[in-house]
């Protein structure tokens, strides 16, 4: 086994997506997901049988505390043993095991096009594959798009057998223009009911929308990651002149070229992404910052925790 | 720097060129994701917006630069620079008497000197210069060949002086002219001849083609005095004559030989007038003319006067003379006067301490040849009086001019004493006498004191030491008192001079008279005729006696102070050394202030593109622009510098 998780691994790196829809669609794309849902179902063989552990407390199988008994309670979780040492009646609580369900938010701002390596082809790419893994373990997935649709419905999908019309709503999604991309969707992700796990795969440039958002899925006590997708051509522009265009506004600005500009820019970015990861850690959302050209299944082991050498 | 401004026609062309090659390569926006993030880098570093903008005006200052440097290039600008291919100058000085003349605390000799080493302080050191003088006996005198040393130079020239009498410097310049015949091995050309003189010889003149020149370089041929001889025991016959000799188609330089020379206007005209009181008849024969000239007969009623014309054919060659003779009832009460020739009826008598007259006031006087002839001094009719009265019992008919006399018979008192350096005062420009005429430099040495002037005389020119001039009448006739000599002051020196003794004989006579070169009266004796005038013309007035300065024309050209240039010609130059103060003639050249433009350098003219020099400034400033200011993008300056991929490689979070 470990020597087809390598192949895997290795044909990703070799062969970086041409685009979202070739990608998608390709026979190839789908072997490799199936690989890695062998590889992941693996690594978390007994942790994830079945079903998934969830945020809420249940009727489950598995052990999660002690709480005291109050009237109402069911007698049959009343644990005696404890009674009869220490004489109080303490209830034991159990976490409900539900299936997984995954709430992936895709950035479609203009920002995300930009890049030899378009930032928003990979984030799809990454989207789907996630996606398949969930839908393979018999969970739901969301798809959701930021800024959202016009009637801000979110897409359901369940089990694997959606995952070629998940793919194709992945490759349906139309450009958004300007600037605020999470707003609405905040008020779209109010509407469900159940939000255990959410994604985001952006660039974040809107911050302030999303701190906003990291508020909102804080307050829903919702297990959220943030994917920050960067290009190489943001991190260190290879090009630069006087005359610059926002993708995004279309505004222009004249910036005096020179290492000095160069650095400070640098330097800029590097705080913009600092903001965003120290954003995320005081809300307590996961974070990772991927390069566009990074291969698309190191970084989904890398979201699932897998390292390379485990693998 | 010499620009063809025609080239700058292109430069709209190029301009355009440069407008649309920008246009064409005008860069897209660059599109970014986050304008935002640029703008924080541009607000981040307080020393990026420090450096930019300058980087950024500077940038543009070398572009700009370039661009003056092409438009330049376009241009053709030639840088041209004079080389100096030395000289060998041939001084001929002129030694004569007439350059020890002295006028403010210089003589002539010592500022032709000094002005001929100031210019010559102006050019290189390759010239050459030769010293040509001229010995007592006329013949050249080579005082100093060819030599570059300057002080050599200096002190050959002040080693001379002028000789007490005069000198003629035209075989020194015909020597000079053999020096600089033939173009020099070292320079390749032809030496330049340069004459100190005052140009008072006649033979300068005539070396320099103002008079008319005689086959083989000989003097021309002149009117020669001739003496007639008359009978004493006819006393009522008066006779003058002249001769001509030579040929005389050269006698009379223009029409071809054998054309009556009555058509040149050469006539011999005789005035006659009767100063009796009753008619006479007179018989007047003229010898050596054609056979129906000889003899005329001549009524002349009382007071008349008559011009008889008698025209001078080519035949006319020796002896003319012409005899007046009364009839038999002509008595000693009957005057009839007879002038002839082509001066003015105006008898001059000049009684001088000296023995002669002041050479200033005769020339001054020659100068009114429409008036008098000096040397035709007979009768009464103009008394000049120079430093000496009237001799003891003769009266003072007519006017008259007086010059020092002390204790003249006029209505003024002259002191005893003598004044010294005076300058002039004031001008009493109403009077006719100095009418029009400006003494603004007079200076005169020494004179006789006036201390008084009576009602009949007025003072004309006031100096600082006492009148200087006084013009009035004596008994009805009129006279002009000088306090000075001509020859002890500036006056001589002015072109106002001669004009202001014309003056004296305008306001004398009135209207000019009748021209009569000479004159007889019946029953005086012989007389002589002077040949009517040798003298030069310019402007109207007879500056022989002033020292005139004929040139080559071209050789001088006037343009404020004196400056000569050279107009290319081979030839000598002729630097005259007048004074100071003989400006005031239209025409006259003098030497006030020889700048060094008179011995103006020859130099050869080289010129030296600049258009690849101004090519390779522009090229360069555009690279320097390109290299350290405007083109150090990272994608150049990878270019320009290795290993510059590390900026690709680092990321955010390592930042």
């Amino acid at each position: 086994m470990p020597r087809s998780r390598s192949r895997v691994v290795s044909r990703a790196e070799s062969s970086p997506p041409q685009s979202a829809m070739e990608t998608i669609s390709d026979p190839a794309f789908l072997r490799r997901l199936e690989a890695l849902n062998r590889l992941v179902r693996k690594t978390f063989r007994g942790e994830l049988r079945g079903e998934s552990p969830s945020m809420r407390q249940g009727q489950g199988t598995l052990f999660r505390d002690f709480r005291p008994y109050s009237f109402g309670d069911d007698l049959r979780y009343v644990d005696w043993n404890i009674y009869a040492r220490l004489g109080a009646m303490v209830v034991k609580q159990f976490e409900a095991e539900e299936n997984p369900e995954l709430c992936l938010v895709l950035d479609t701002s203009s920002s995300m096009r930009f890049g030899r390596l378009e930032k928003l082809q990979y984030a799809s790419v990454v989207a789907a594959a996630i996606s398949y893994l969930v839908l393979a373990n018999s969970g739901t997935v969301r798809i959701a798009f930021a800024p959202p649709t016009e009637d801000g419905s979110l897409s359901v999908f369940r089990g694997i057998g959606q995952s070629n019309a998940l793919f194709r709503r992945l490759n349906q999604f139309d450009a958004a223009s300007g600037t605020d991309a999470f707003r609405g969707l905040i008020e779209s992700l109010q509407r469900c009911k159940r939000l255990s796990a959410v994604v985001l795969l952006s660039d974040f440039y809107d911050f302030d929308s999303f701190s906003r958002l990291a508020a909102f899925l804080r307050h829903r006590r919702t297990r959220t990651f943030c994917v920050h997708v960067v290009c190489r051509e943001e991190v260190a522009p290879q090009e630069f002149g006087d005359h610059l265009v926002d993708v995004e506004s279309g505004e222009t600005q004249r910036i005096p070229g020179g290492p000095e500009t160069l650095a400070a820019y640098r330097k800029a970015f590097a705080r913009h992404c600092l903001r965003v990861e120290s954003e995320c850690r005081k809300d307590e959302i996961g974070y990772v910052r991927v390069d566009s050209e990074k291969p698309y299944v190191k970084t989904v082991l890398d979201l699932f925790g897998i390292r390379r050498q485990q693998a | 720097m010499f620009l063809r401004p025609e080239a700058l026609l292109l430069a709209p062309f190029f301009l355009l060129f440069l407008f649309v090659l920008g246009r064409l390569r005008r860069r897209k926006p660059i599109p970014v994701p986050s304008l935002a993030i640029w703008a924080e880098a541009l607000q981040e570093s307080r020393r990026f917006s420090w450096v930019g903008r300058p980087r950024s005006f500077f940038s543009e200052l070398l572009l700009f630069a370039a661009l003056f440097g092409l438009i330049a290039a376009l241009a053709l600008p030639v840088r041209r620079t004079l080389v100096h291919r030395g000289e060998d100058i041939v001084v001929v000085v002129d030694r004569s008497v007439t350059m020890a003349t002295r006028t403010g605390g210089m003589s002539r000799f010592e500022r032709a000197i000094a002005t001929f080493l100031e210019s010559l302080s102006h050019r290189t050191g390759s010239d050459r210069v030769a010293l040509l003088s001229v010995s007592p006996g006329g013949e050249p005198e080579l005082c100093l060949s060819f030599e570059a040393d300057r002080r050599r130079v200096r002190s050959a020239l002040e080693a001379l002086e002028p000789y007490p009498y005069r000198v003629s410097v035209a075989a020194a310049l015909r020597f000079a002219d053999r020096l600089t015949g033939k173009p020099s091995p070292r320079t390749g050309h032809r030496g330049r001849v340069v004459l100190l003189s005052d140009s008072v010889d006649s033979e300068v003149n005539r070396w320099f083609g103002k008079e008319s020149e005689s086959e083989g370089g000989e003097a021309p041929a002149r009117w020669e005095r001739a003496t007639g001889v008359v009978s004493d025991d006819i006393a009522n016959v008066g006779f003058v004559g002249f001769s001509v000799s030579g040929d005389s188609s050269s006698i009379l330089s223009g029409p071809d030989r054998g054309e009556a020379l009555s058509e040149t206007g050469l006539n011999l005209e005789a005035s006659l007038r009767n100063f009796g009181n009753r008619g006479v008849d007179l018989a007047m024969r003229i010898e050596g003319v054609s056979e129906e000239s000889q003899l005329r007969r001549i009524e002349l009623a009382p007071s008349e006067t008559r011009i008889v014309t008698v025209p001078l054919t080519s035949a006319t060659e020796g002896e003319v003379g012409l005899t007046l003779e009364g009839d038999d009832d002509f008595a000693g009460d009957d005057e009839v006067r007879a002038w002839v020739g082509s001066l003015k009826p105006v008898p001059l008598s000049v009684f001088s301490s000296e023995g002669d007259a002041d050479p200033f006031l005769a020339g001054a006087l020659a100068a009114c040849e429409e008036w008098i002839d000096p040397r035709a001094s007979v009768a009464a009719g103009l008394s000049v009086f120079d430093g000496v009265g009237p001799p003891v019992g003769r009266e003072l008919e007519g006017p008259s001019l007086w010059f020092s006399v002390p204790n003249p018979s006029l209505p003024l008192e002259t002191g005893e004493g003598t004044f010294r350096e005076a300058s002039l005062a004031g001008v009493d420009s109403g009077h006719p006498v100095v009418a029009g005429l400006r003494f603004d430099h007079l200076f005169v040495e020494e004179g006789l004191e006036v201390v008084g002037v009576g009602n009949e005389a007025r003072v004309v020119l006031q100096g600082s030491r006492g009148p200087l001039v006084v013009a009035g009448e004596r008994g009805g006739v009129p006279f002009v008192y000088f306090a000075f000599r001509p020859s002890a002051s500036s006056l001589p020196f002015f072109s106002s001079f001669p004009l202001l003794i014309r003056n004296c004989l305008s306001w004398f006579y009135g209207a000019p008279g009748i021209e009569v070169a000479a004159m007889a009266v019946l029953g005086q004796g012989e007389d002589s005729l002077q040949r009517p005038s040798e003298s030069l013309r310019w402007n109207g007035v007879d500056l022989r006696g002033m020292a005139p300065a004929p040139v080559r024309e071209g050789r001088f050209v006037e343009a404020g102070a004196f400056r000569l240039e050279d107009d290319g010609s081979e030839g000598p130059i002729v630097v005259n050394f007048l004074d100071p103060v003989a400006s005031e003639l239209p025409g006259r050249q003098e030497t006030r202030s020889a700048s060094a433009g008179f011995l103006a350098p020859v130099d050869e003219v080289r010129d030296q593109s600049w258009s690849g020099w101004c090519v390779a400034l522009a090229l360069a400033l555009l690279l320097a622009d390109w290299l350290f200011l405007s083109g150090l993008t990272p994608g150049r300056r990878r270019w320009f510098r290795s290993g510059s991929r590390r900026g690709l490689e680092v990321a955010p979070n390592e930042l």
